[in-house]
C-alpha cells in the first residue's frame, strides 16, 4: 500500500479530491476528522455556516462531555476547529449539482466545479414547515424557525411554539427569558421532549403545554399578531393572541441534490448500511439525511466516524 | 458610507455576517438586540421584519446572510 499517495492539499483553487463531503455538521467534520487522520485529500462543502444545524441550537445538554451544557455555536465551531486541524478545506458555496454517473464524481458548486474519488453527504435536514395558511405571508414578520436568533424580537410579548419535541421545548425555555408567556402546542395527546426538559417547563410560570392541538392558521395585519388553535378531538378552534410563533414541528431531509440517484425511504431520507454506504457504490451518507432512527448530535458523530473510516477504506481499496 | 449590522449574540448567522464584513475589511457598526431591546423595536419598525441578522446602509436593508447580495452591493469580487 502506498501510503504517501493522498497529502492533504493546502491549495484551495484544486480541481480533484480524493474525498468530498457535503454539509458540515457534526457529521460531516467527524468524517472529515477520520479522513484527515488517513492523510485523505477531503473537501468539504457548506452552503451555510460550517458546524451545520447544531450552531442554531441555543444549549447542547445531552452531547458527552459537557454535563453543563454547551452553545450549539460554541460547539459547531470546536467540531470545525477538529476538522480544519487535520487538513481538510471547508469551502463556503453551495453544491447545485452531483454527477454520479461519471468516475470521478462531478461536482458542481455556485463557485465552479470539482472532481472526487468519493462523496459522503451530509446535508441533513431543515425545520418542517406546517403548511397552514398566511405561514409563508408572516415568515419573518413574526413566524421564527430559530430561537437564537429572533426571540429578541418578542420581549414582553406573548408568543406560540409549535412542537413540545427536544427542539420546541429547548427553544421555549429561551425564549422565556425575553417573551411574557408562551403557549406550546404540540398534535400528540403528549410531549415527545426528554422528561427532564419536560420537568422545566413545568416549573416555568411563562409556560404552558396545550397537546392534542395543531395551530391552523395565522392571523395578523403586517405582521402576525395571532395564532388559530385546533382541538384535534373536537375541532374546535380558538384564538390566542401572539405576536410570535417558533416553529419546530419536525424535520424534511435536505436531499435535492440525489432524490433521483440514490435510493431513499418512503420519507426522503437516503438508505444506507450499516457502514454507511448509499445504493451507489462510492458514495456515503451519515447523520440526519440518512435511514437513522434516533437523530441526535452523538447519533451524528458515530454514523460519521464509520462514514470516513469506510470511505477511506474503498479509496485505499480494501475490503 | 455607514453600515449598521444589527445581531443577536447567539445568531450563527450574525456571526456569519460579521466574519464576512470583517474578512473584507469593511467597517460597520453592530448594534446587539439582546441588549438593547429598543433596537429590536426599531428594526421591526425600519424593516417591517422581525429577524436578524440586519445589515443596513444607504437605502439598502438586507435581512438575513446573503453573501451574493452583499457582494454585489458592497462591489466585492
Amino acid at each position: 500500500m502506498d501510503f504517501s499517495i493522498r497529502k492533504t492539499s493546502s491549495g484551495s483553487k484544486k480541481k480533484h479530491y480524493s474525498a468530498a463531503i457535503i454539509g458540515s455538521g457534526p457529521a460531516g467534520l467527524t468524517a472529515a476528522i477520520y479522513l484527515g487522520r488517513s492523510k485523505i485529500d477531503t473537501v468539504i462543502f457548506e452552503k451555510i455556516l460550517p458546524g451545520g444545524y447544531v450552531t442554531n441550537i441555543q444549549k447542547v445538554e445531552n452531547y458527552p462531555g459537557f454535563a453543563e451544557g454547551i452553545s450549539g455555536e460554541k460547539l459547531g465551531e470546536l467540531f470545525t476547529r477538529h476538522a480544519e486541524h487535520f487538513g481538510s478545506e471547508i469551502k463556503s458555496v453551495a453544491v447545485t449539482e452531483l454527477n454520479l454517473d461519471v468516475n470521478p464524481f462531478e461536482i458542481k458548486t455556485s463557485d465552479g466545479s470539482c472532481t472526487s474519488d468519493c462523496i459522503i453527504l451530509a446535508t441533513g435536514t431543515s425545520n418542517k414547515k406546517i403548511g397552514v395558511p398566511r405561514e409563508e405571508e408572516f415568515i419573518h414578520k413574526g413566524i421564527s424557525f430559530c430561537a437564537t436568533c429572533d426571540a429578541p424580537f418578542f420581549e414582553g410579548e406573548n408568543v406560540v411554539v409549535v412542537g413540545a419535541g427536544n427542539s420546541g421545548v429547548q427553544e421555549a425555555l429561551y425564549i422565556s427569558n425575553f417573551a411574557k408567556h408562551i403557549t406550546i402546542v404540540e398534535c400528540l395527546d403528549h410531549p415527545t421532549c426528554e422528561p427532564i426538559l419536560l420537568d422545566r417547563i413545568n416549573k416555568n410560570d411563562k409556560i404552558d403545554l396545550l397537546t392534542s392541538h395543531i395551530v391552523s392558521g395565522f392571523k395578523g395585519d403586517k405582521f402576525l399578531e395571532s395564532v388559530d388553535i385546533k382541538n384535534v378531538n373536537n375541532n374546535e378552534i380558538k384564538n390566542i393572541k401572539a405576536k410570535g410563533a417558533f416553529i419546530y414541528a419536525g424535520e424534511v431531509p435536505n436531499n435535492e441534490l440525489v432524490k433521483d440517484k440514490l435510493k431513499l425511504n418512503k420519507n426522503g431520507y437516503i438508505i444506507t448500511d450499516e457502514y454507511m454506504k448509499t445504493s451507489k457504490k462510492g458514495i456515503f451518507s451519515a447523520g440526519n439525511i440518512r435511514n437513522t432512527p434516533f437523530r441526535q448530535i452523538a447519533t451524528a458523530i458515530g454514523d460519521g466516524a464509520i462514514a470516513g473510516h469506510e470511505a477511506y477504506k474503498f479509496l485505499e481499496g480494501i475490503e | 458610507m455607514t453600515i449598521k449590522l444589527y445581531t443577536n449574540s447567539s445568531c450563527p448567522h450574525c456571526t456569519r455576517a460579521k466574519k464576512f464584513l470583517k474578512d473584507h475589511d469593511i467597517k460597520f457598526k453592530e448594534i446587539n438586540i439582546s441588549r438593547y431591546p429598543e433596537a429590536a423595536k426599531e428594526l421591526k419598525e425600519k424593516t417591517g421584519q422581525t429577524g436578524v441578522p440586519v445589515i443596513l446602509f444607504g437605502n439598502h436593508k438586507i435581512v438575513g446572510f446573503d453573501e451574493n447580495k452583499l457582494k454585489r452591493l458592497l462591489n466585492i469580487k
